[in-house]
């Protein structure tokens, strides 16, 4: 698992650089995330138009990363198809934040991660 | 436990006759990954579906890693027999492994995780079993002596 991120107009673009969050690699997810995210509490936008595929443990993972977060938004960008099909079958959903393309995320004012409850 | 006749594979006509495919993979999440990955490859010269494709590689995963974490938990060098007989409209898989039997002989059959609540009580497991529920049409567990028998059937979506 191999996350990448930079700060662009305020906003932290964490890109998922590997094409499976599976069981194999979950933890490590987790763990880079938090480094990803640490010292900063600006809006967390992922980009995973990487990721082909993602199992439970990836699922898993994802929700791990949200509650690194404490409250602030986890807005995820680009998902593939079997990706998407894992986020709708368990309405997971509804509970991150999901856009169709980075673009989209970026251009999206309303979505203010840094306020959310 | 009935099974499919092996239907040998016809150069003339692949596409009435079930594509077979038999394997044996480690039970270990790194295998399991270049397994789906190099199935992946069988799948599209096959021709499947698309969202056939999609399940069938969820199914596949979560079942596999199953039995890694589960039937052979604390103990290395665990061997997954898998057959897999692909067709248009469904996919069939036979699991076979030597490992600790399923509890209570049965297969978990969960509601979808809870998400109304807060934040920190969001699950982070349970989804494996309500996805393969939800993406199969057919799913039997055996203990057949000291085998573990498990068969999925995905249906075309």
């Amino acid at each position: 698992m191999q996350l990448s991120a930079r700060t662009t107009d305020g906003n932290l673009v964490i890109t998922v650089e590997t094409a499976r969050i599976d069981a194999a690699g979950a933890i490590h997810l987790k763990d880079q995330f938090r480094d990803a995210v640490a010292d900063t509490d600006c809006r967390v936008i992922m980009d995973i138009g990487n990721v082909e595929f993602m199992d439970s443990s990836g699922l898993g993972a994802m929700v791990a990363a949200l509650k690194l977060l404490e409250g602030r938004k986890l807005e995820l960008a680009s998902l593939q198809p079997a990706v998407a099909k894992v986020f709708s079958l368990t309405r997971m959903d509804s509970v991150f934040v999901i856009h169709e393309n980075l673009e989209a995320a970026m251009s999206d004012k309303h979505s203010d991660g840094a306020n959310a409850a | 436990m009935p099974r499919d006749a092996q239907v040998p594979r016809s150069e003339a006509d692949t596409s009435k006759n079930p594509r077979q495919i038999s394997l044996t993979i480690s039970a270990d999440p790194n295998d399991i990954r270049v397994c789906l990955t190099d199935l992946k490859v069988e799948f599209a010269s096959a021709k499947l579906a698309t969202d056939l494709v999609i399940n069938t590689e969820l199914v596949l995963a979560e079942l596999l890693n199953n039995i890694a974490e589960h039937s052979f938990s604390g103990r290395s060098g665990g061997v997954i027999k898998l057959q897999i007989a692909l067709s248009c409209n469904a996919v069939r898989l036979v699991l076979e492994d030597n490992g600790r039997p399923m509890p209570n002989l049965s297969l978990p059959d969960p509601d979808r995780p809870e998400l109304d609540v807060a934040l920190e009580n969001l699950p982070e497991g349970g989804f494996g079993w309500f996805m393969i529920r939800r993406l199969t049409s057919e799913l039997s567990y055996s203990r057949i002596g000291q085998r573990n028998q498990l068969i999925a059937v995905i249906p075309l979506p």
